[in-house]
């Protein structure tokens, strides 16, 4: 008789070392986001003029930015504008992409077609210049990055999705599915998404670091988030005009951002590892 | 004489809840210009004793005991250049799906000139025998199809260029496992046909694995049935046909609906399922699903060789 | 006492368009098309077994998909419980599928990889809003396939090809079909195991009455499970009847041929001769007249020109042959 020793993903996960220091640190992350309001021992826009420009001490643990703000309060709060826009964005366009994705996949092939065109449409305008272009319109804001965001990679898993989908489309099971009477949605909800899920989610995981990147990109270029709402990019903009006076904002911003984008690398990368393989294997 | 000889061979594999003893002191020999069977079904080992005769065995599996002579060598301990030497060359293979052996990117020409590399024969000395090969498997027109590719040829013709290919290198011993099992049955008698044609031609030995009676029925010489990892009884074709000795055997065949005349409404099986190889009984392998088995069954039986040379591991075997 | 007819197939052709955008407006509907059942006419009636037979190619898996809506119908009717299925739309088609269950050739892969046992089994009942207890119809229909309940929670990859076969025959049953199609349901199943599953069916059928449409090429099974025989060749039914008449004293020669190929597990019953040389055409370059012509040793002038027309034999039986073989 057939029979696989289902170890727990997690467990395995774990044993990989990379994949324990990913999951570490966004553990980590994500435990500094949403516990900004205990951990930050100052108000994160609160000025204090006298006390700028401070280098690290006891009270100011990353010291204070050009107009006194305490860095690391800065730092916590904007974890969680990095944490907001990145799984907002993301997971937007994951939810868009994946639909239209299976409807070009499953459904009849005009649809396809007009789908595929739109997809390529949108893929073949130049990320950049949409960016700028949208952000003059609208104005910078949290908004305006998270809609740049799904509008740009919403056709990536689109594509992805729909060729998954034209593979399971043939299936035997699949087939089955329609023999017994089940109609699209049923079959598309129950029988597709659970099969594409696994490596779409670790793609979407690996597209996190890449969305906080753009974030920090956008806010250091000053087209993020206003004033004097803290985001790393703007902690960056900011502090970089007085590298010469401290260095500390400019480390206590971007150590954040490396971390976090080795953090989802790993752990995506980690989390495929164990996927795959699994999928593979078949008594 | 004797081409290949396999001497109380034990296989297994690890895995994560112990090892798989998939193959126990399994002994067979193949005698020149023979033509020798193993028939089992699943879980039986033939595909774990083939991969070891040929050096494929997977990289968890381990050889526990045994010897596999070919040509004076224990190909079990020889050195991978003599190894490779031997497979390709002495041993050639035809497997299940013909595409195992035909590469999808390269002309048929291609590759039957290009295995005949130790030959030391001109090009066009080599293309001209693999035409020749071809044409004698029955490939109509094979002066012009031999620069086809292999998605060229339908899959009865795909077979037939994989033993040509196997063949052209005057192998001592060829290797067919399941040759016919992917082929439906008319393509399947011509299969089995031309083994049986070709092998006044083939100067060696045949060893055919299969799960269909049938097939080892029209070709073979002499007979290995094995279950659960053990070579239970062994006989000439004839013999192990019309009076079998072990009760795995009699039940095997009494199952083949080939065999049944008339039509039955209900068809008989042999109830059970394999034992779990990681833990197999103590005694007689099959005893746990025989209906003649007995309390010294519990022991493990002797294999009983009869003076006509057919043998059985059964203690009812000389009844 | 002859049951009632439960499944009618009336000149059913089959195409699969090969040919699609601006080729297929350029090209003639011959080359646009290419088809994979042809003509073909058969009947099931309640509590009978019919035995769909061929090798690769001959259209046989198309057919039993076309009769449950897979694959569409591009001439000919399929009529069930008398009403016709053709032309109705998906939504007139799902009572129908009540009616109809299906067991596909590739057990494991015929089961969603992420849905456990019991899911899938009472799956038609999801599907058509049956309001019945799942957990209570599940543990039912696992026992009435003679499987532990312990396998419920099991998921298809942990199956053997064996239990797997079981679970589909549970979930084609589940609603307790009319008709129950089985493509190939002994493929890759050993000898000593094959009985469970056909004896499985047979006892099912002698409790329910329903009919079953076995797809297959394995003839020796199919001698000892059907009651009629239909053998097809290259999209097309070539011979009829009763199995034990059809074996017994085939009368197209590709039945024959089909007959006399099967490997006999006797060495003293060793053919000198394969029954038939040759491979099946390409449905694409299908040959005139008579399609088997090729292949036959009896082939004519006639044969080579002109298409056969079906001819009942008598009462039972028919075949596609301008020289059927002598039935005395």
């Amino acid at each position: 008789m057939a029979q696989i020793r289902e170890s727990s993903g997690l467990r395995r996960l774990l044993a990989d070392p990379l994949g324990a220091f990913g999951l570490v640190l966004v553990v980590f992350l994500v435990a500094g986001a949403l516990g900004a309001d205990l951990l930050s021992p100052f108000p994160p826009t609160k000025l204090a003029i006298r006390d700028r420009l401070l280098p690290p001490d006891w009270i100011h643990p990353l010291g204070t930015d050009h107009l006194g703000r305490d860095i690391l309060s800065r730092v916590l709060y904007g974890g969680r504008i990095a944490l907001t826009v990145s799984l907002t964005a993301v997971g937007g366009a994951l939810a868009i992409g994946t639909t239209l994705g299976m409807i070009a996949g499953y459904g009849p092939r005009w649809l396809d077609n007009a789908l595929i065109l739109l997809f390529d449409a949108v893929r073949s305008f130049p990320t950049i210049l949409f960016a700028l272009a949208v952000v003059t319109l609208t104005g910078p804001s949290l908004s305006t990055i998270i809609l740049i965001v799904v509008v740009t990679t919403t056709p990536v898993y689109g594509r992805i999705v729909r060729t998954q989908t034209l593979a399971l489309k043939g299936q035997e099971f699949i087939l089955a599915e329609r023999a017994m009477g089940a109609g699209p949605v049923r079959v598309l909800l129950l029988h597709v998404l659970p099969n594409l899920i696994g490596p779409l989610l670790i793609l979407a995981s690996m597209e996190i670091p890449v969305v906080i990147a753009i974030e920090s990109g956008l806010s250091f270029l000053g087209l993020g988030v206003r004033p004097p709402t803290p985001s790393w990019g703007s902690i960056l903009n900011d502090g970089y005009g007085f590298i010469r006076d401290t260095p500390w904002p400019v480390i206590a911003a971007g150590v954040p951002i490396v971390l976090t984008t080795l953090g989802f690398t790993f752990l995506g990368e980690a989390l495929r590892d164990i996927f795959d393989p699994r999928l593979q294997r078949a008594p | 004489m004797t081409v290949l000889d396999i001497a109380g061979l034990c296989v297994g594999y690890r895995s994560a809840r112990g090892t798989i003893r998939a193959l126990r002191d399994v002994s067979l020999s193949i005698p020149r210009n023979r033509i020798v069977g193993i028939v089992g079904e699943s879980g039986c080992g033939k595909s774990t004793l083939i991969s070891a005769i040929l050096g494929l065995l997977a990289s968890n599996a381990q050889i526990e005991a045994g010897r596999i002579s070919f040509d004076g060598q224990d190909l079990l301990t020889a050195a991978p250049d003599r190894l490779r030497a031997i497979r390709g060359q002495r041993i050639a293979t035809v497997f299940q799906d013909p595409m195992t052996a035909l590469n999808p990117v390269l002309t048929i020409a291609t590759q039957m000139t290009d295995i005949q590399y130790r030959g030391g024969e001109s090009a066009q000395a080599k293309r001209d025998r693999a035409i020749a090969m071809l044409t004698r498997v029955g490939i109509p027109d094979a002066g012009a199809r031999i620069d086809d590719y292999a998605h060229h040829f339908s899959g009865g013709m795909r077979q037939r260029i994989a033993i040509a290919m196997a063949l052209l290198m005057r192998p001592a011993l060829l290797i067919a496992d399941e040759p016919t099992t992917a082929l439906d049955v008319t393509l399947e008698a011509q299969i089995v046909h031309l083994l049986k044609s070709l092998r006044a031609e083939i100067d060696g030995s045949i060893l055919v694995v299969s799960h269909n009676l049938g097939v080892i029925a029209e070709l073979c010489d002499e007979v290995a049935v094995m279950y659960a990892g053990e070579v239970v009884e062994h006989a000439a074709v004839r013999d192990l046909f019309h009076a079998p000795r072990h009760p795995y055997t009699r039940l095997l065949l009494d199952c083949d609906p080939a065999r049944i005349p008339g039509e039955l409404a209900t068809l008989p099986t042999i109830g059970g399922t394999l034992p779990d190889l990681i833990a197999p009984p103590p005694g007689c392998v099959f005893a746990p699903r025989c209906p003649e088995a007995e309390p010294a069954c519990a022991t493990p039986p002797p294999f009983h060789r009869m003076p006509d040379g057919h043998a059985a591991r059964c203690i009812h075997a000389d009844a | 006492m002859p049951m009632p007819e439960l499944l009618g197939i009336s000149d059913l052709t089959v195409r699969y368009r090969i040919l699609r955008g601006w080729r297929a407006l350029l090209a003639s509907p011959a080359q646009r098309h290419v088809p994979a059942v042809l003509d073909a006419s058969l009947s099931v009636a309640a509590g009978e077994t019919y035995g769909l037979v061929g090798e690769s190619g001959s259209g046989k898996t198309t057919l039993a998909r076309a009769i449950v809506g897979l694959v569409p119908a591009a001439a000919g009717t399929i009529t069930l419980h008398g009403q016709k299925l053709g032309r109705l739309s998906e939504r007139a088609l799902r009572p129908v599928r009540r009616e109809i269950g299906m067991m596909f050739q590739d057990p494991v892969a015929s089961l969603s990889p992420r849905r456990t046992v019991a899911s899938q089994i009472t799956e038609p009942l999801a599907i058509h809003g049956i309001p019945a207890d799942p957990t209570a119809e599940a543990h039912r229909l696992i026992a009435m396939v003679g499987l532990d309940a312990r396998f419920l929670g099991l998921y298809p990859h942990q199956l053997s090809g064996g239990q797997a076969r079981r679970v589909g025959a549970a979930r084609a049953l589940a609603l307790n079909p009319a008709l129950v199609i089985a493509d190939e349901p002994t493929a890759g199943l050993d000898v000593s195991v094959q009985g469970e599953i056909l004896n499985l069916l047979a006892s099912l059928q002698a409790r329910h009455g329903m009919g079953y449409l076995i797809v297959t090429h394995n003839l020796p099974v199919i001698r000892h499970i059907s009651h009629r025989l239909g053998i097809m060749y290259l999209g097309r039914l070539v011979e009829q009847g009763p199995t034990r008449e059809v074996f017994r004293r085939p009368a197209h020669p590709y039945t024959a041929a089909l007959v006399a190929a099967i490997p006999q597990p006797d060495p003293d019953l060793r053919r000198d001769a394969p029954p038939l040389e040759g491979e099946i055409p390409s449905p694409r370059s299908r040959p005139a007249g008579c399609e088997f012509h090729t292949r036959c040793r009896f082939a004519a002038a006639r044969c080579r020109t002109e298409a056969p027309a079906w001819t009942q034999l008598d009462a039972a039986r028919g075949v596609r042959c301008h020289y059927p073989l002598s039935a005395s």
